[in-house]
């Protein structure tokens, strides 16, 4: 029993597939969790942490969130917007992980997402955003330690609009990204998992012919979204029919422009932040049945909402494909 | 099998974080069809050639020249990286680069004021230009007539240039265009003085400075100038340039920021000529209307008599039936807006931080201008005739917005969101409507076989702030009807300028 459901546990976790602008969280089942503004979406934990499925089991995923801030970094300056009040958003995803053998787990994820501002006369925007898949290997074992590689790769499913910060529902920027875990299983049902990765993210088209970065107009229908690198460290505990993770990650743009007081935000903005959080999945009595509850408090950013609270629940089932014997 | 996933996948990372390099459209090199000789006789926007005594050069013979010369062929010949990267940038024409340089700069000062504590604004102070709010705020009106004195400028540079060019006829290297003064560098002269009378800030000074002290030598550094056609050009540039500031300095902008009593007078009077419900500002606080008094600036090709009947008729009132329908047509939009025309809202946007849509009208007729290989000394001709159309589409949309003081349509209702930000002045006329027709009135006088795409362009700029919900169909109609009217005083003078 007990092996079946940390075999769930793992699953679950996609948060970070997606990647799409930024969002992680950690703990293992989350998914989502976007982030301020600009950003987005998530993926699962799952490629953040050092849990997996056993082969073929398929985990199926309903994931729900909400975040808002009333705050933003314009730059490294935080600062209210009273034509914005606060920005909430609203996430719904499905997310499927399947376990191909022991070793190899694949992802899939796919959100929906709707915001709305109090305040002010711009409209909040939704829709579909992107899909991730991933993969993780575990090609490294020793003791109670293992090594996990992940890569993932993420693209736009829907024409939404990228240039419309803070309300656009992502930068409708293609992703891949490699990772790598490192899972140590300690006493007491203990663990820690310290995970490190690139996210390399392609150009997006926006609807005018130039922009301003801030030292120079570009004349151009296409705009860099700057690649990210993620960092995140968890520690959980793994017992009876309870798992709970406690997180801090981090992404941290390798480029881009700081938005200018008072201006606008671009998807060519530097968006970083550091958020902490909890992760927790009840193994409910019925069979294959998890559920989960998650929240996470954005501490540091740049050019993004200072998200104060995000919040989100998940229900997780499993299928069995194993040949009955 | 694995290995060679593994390798595809890591190939795809790399391809896609080094393609951060984004397809740029840039300008190609000016090779102009015509030298213009006559254009020495076309007519300035401030006097003559002639109010601008520029003493005859030395002959070609005399020693003073030879030895001139001597020195810039030993310059050209030696040039730097740097030097014959400025050679790059620059080849592609200096009245197009210095348009441009004022885009950037209208974009980097296209920022609103922020409110103070006590939700108050400080308007931007031209005495403490670094100082929050900075000056200038370059909102489209104040853009309008920034374009217009630099686009006068370097018109009226280079048409005194060219009359003392064939005066005194004296060539340094090869082809038919004499060098003195040199165009290149009264370009500079006049443009970047009338940009540092526009953006007193330090950092566009030094922007400025640079672009000029590099500007204005490229001649030289192509092989095409002596430092004595430099030198006159750049006195005659700076004469011209200190005209068109002194004129500025009296066009009445400096009043044109109003306060908050003027505002309520105008209000008053809209409502005394029968409105029901006066525009107020949707910002949070809420913010003295941009430029209120800019319907007061003058104009360059008509005067006040004519703004006042050119005004457009009354709008719709607001329990009108016509009122309700071009309402409920914003709401529709505001709930049921397609791709397509969020990306034509978001096409003409032109909002915070952009050079506005009087820049996005100088980046249309640049492209067209290059098409059309037109020589430095056209290009300045059209870009004035365009531009002070513009600024004179600015005057007139100001005075109709704040005279009739007609409200927005998310301000009648409420529950309507917009695609794009909410203006902080009146609704009635389009701004967008009425630049853009006094624009392409213009170009279309320019370029006449660009008529249909560029009416096209007009109605679907001025359509775009329907779609966006900050406009009635009648004030994006009405706009582009005036913007015409105002368009075509420009036109008939370009007809009438020796130049046509």
């Amino acid at each position: 029993m007990f092996f079946v459901f940390h075999n769930f546990g793992t699953t679950s976790n996609f948060k970070e597939l997606n990647h799409y602008k930024m969002k992680k969280h950690l703990l293992t089942f989350t998914c989502t969790c976007y982030l301020l503004f600009f950003t987005k979406m998530s993926l699962a934990q799952t490629t953040q942490d050092g849990l997996m499925m056993s082969k073929n089991e398929l985990c199926l995923v309903l994931n729900y969130d909400k975040e808002s801030w009333n705050q933003y970094w314009e730059g490294e300056r935080l600062r209210n917007n009273p034509n914005i009040g606060t920005l909430s958003t609203q996430m719904a995803s499905f997310m499927a992980a399947y376990g191909v053998t022991q070793k190899l787990n694949v992802f899939a994820v796919l959100p929906y997402i709707k915001n709305e501002a109090s305040a002010g006369t711009m409209t909040g925007l939704q829709g579909v955003q992107d899909l991730s898949i991933a993969a993780k290997y575990n090609f490294f074992s020793y003791g109670k330690m293992q090594l996990f590689g992940v890569i993932g790769a993420s693209v736009p499913v829907t024409d939404y609009v990228p240039d419309f910060l803070p309300f656009s529902i992502g930068l409708h920027s293609k992703t891949a990204s490699a990772r790598l875990i490192v899972h140590q299983l300690l006493p007491y049902g203990i663990h820690v998992t310290a995970q490190g990765g690139y996210i390399a993210r392609s150009k997006t088209n926006v609807d005018r012919t130039n922009y301003y970065t801030g030292n120079e107009i570009e004349y151009s229908h296409e705009m860099a979204v700057p690649d990210q690198v993620s960092t995140s460290l968890r520690i959980g505990v793994n017992k009876k029919a309870v798992l709970a993770e406690a997180f801090i990650d981090n992404i941290t743009a390798t480029s881009g422009t700081d938005i200018r007081r008072y201006d606008m935000p671009l998807p060519a903005n530097k968006m970083d932040w550091t958020r902490v959080g909890v992760f927790v999945t009840w193994h409910t009595p019925i069979e294959n049945f998890s559920v989960n509850g998650h929240f996470s408090h954005v501490i540091a950013g740049r050019n993004v909402g200072k998200v104060e609270a995000s919040y989100g629940a998940q229900l997780q089932y499993i299928l069995n494909f194993k040949k009955k014997k | 099998m694995k290995s060679r996933i593994l390798s595809i996948f890591f190939i795809s990372l790399f391809a896609l974080s080094c393609s951060k390099e984004v397809e740029r459209t840039s300008l190609r090199p000016l090779v102009p069809t015509s030298n213009e000789p006559n254009a020495g006789t076309w007519k300035m926007y401030f006097g003559v050639a002639t109010d601008y005594a520029i003493p005859a050069p030395k002959e070609t013979s005399s020693a003073e020249y030879k030895a001139e010369l001597a020195e810039a062929q030993k310059v050209a010949s030696n040039l730097t990286a740097e030097q014959k990267s400025a050679l790059t940038y620059w080849q592609v024409g200096a009245v197009g680069r210095w348009n441009e340089i004022a885009r950037e700069l209208i974009a980097r000062y296209n920022l609103a004021p922020e409110p103070n504590e006590n939700g108050t604004y400080s308007a931007p102070n031209s005495a403490k230009p670094d100082t929050l709010p900075y000056f200038p705020f370059a909102n489209p009106p104040y853009a309008s007539r920034a374009y217009a004195l630099i686009s006068v400028a370097q018109y009226d540079a280079l048409v005194a240039t060219w009359a003392y060019k064939y005066k005194y006829n004296r060539k340094t290297n090869t082809d038919d265009l004499p060098d003195y003064p040199s165009e290149d560098a009264v370009i500079a002269a006049a443009s970047s003085r009338v940009l540092k009378f526009l953006f007193p800030g330090s950092y566009p000074t030094q922007l400025i400075d640079n672009r000029y002290e590099e500007g204005r030598k490229v001649g030289i550094w192509a092989g095409k100038n002596v430092q004595s056609d430099v030198d006159a050009a750049d006195v005659l540039g700076k004469a011209v340039a200190d005209k068109i500031i002194a004129y500025a300095k009296a066009d009445g902008t400096g009043s044109a920021g109003g306060n908050l009593t003027i505002q309520a007078q105008m209000a008053e009077s809209a409502m005394a000529r029968g409105l029901k419900t006066a525009w107020k500002s949707l910002d949070i606080p809420a913010r003295p209307g941009m430029l209120m008094k800019f319907g007061e600036v003058k104009t360059w090709n008509f005067d006040k008599a004519t703004r006042d009947a050119i005004r457009p008729a009354a709008p719709p009132a607001l329990d009108s039936e016509a009122f309700k329908k071009d309402l409920a047509e914003v709401k529709h939009y505001a709930n049921n807006i397609t791709r397509k025309q969020w990306s034509i809202v978001q096409f003409w946007a032109d909002g915070l931080g952009t050079s506005t849509p009087p820049g996005h009208w100088n980046q249309i007729a640049m492209d067209l201008i290059r098409e059309a290989s037109m020589s430095e000394i056209r290009t300045a001709r059209a870009l004035a005739l365009m531009n002070t159309a513009i600024h004179d589409a600015g005057v007139c949309c100001w005075d109709t917005k704040y005279y009739y003081f007609y409200p927005r349509p998310n301000q009648v209702d409420p529950s309507i969101k917009t695609a794009t930000g909410t203006p902080n002045f009146p609704s009635f006329t389009s701004g967008h409507a009425t630049f853009s027709a006094a624009a392409v009135s213009v170009l279309s006088y320019i370029f006449p076989s660009q008529q249909t795409s560029l009416d096209a362009m007009a109605k679907e700029a001025s359509e775009s702030r329907i779609y966006g919900a900050i406009h009635y169909r009648f004030d994006s109609e009405v706009g582009l009807a005036c913007g015409k009217k105002i368009g075509d005083f420009a036109v008939a003078r370009g007809k009438a300028d020796g130049g046509n």
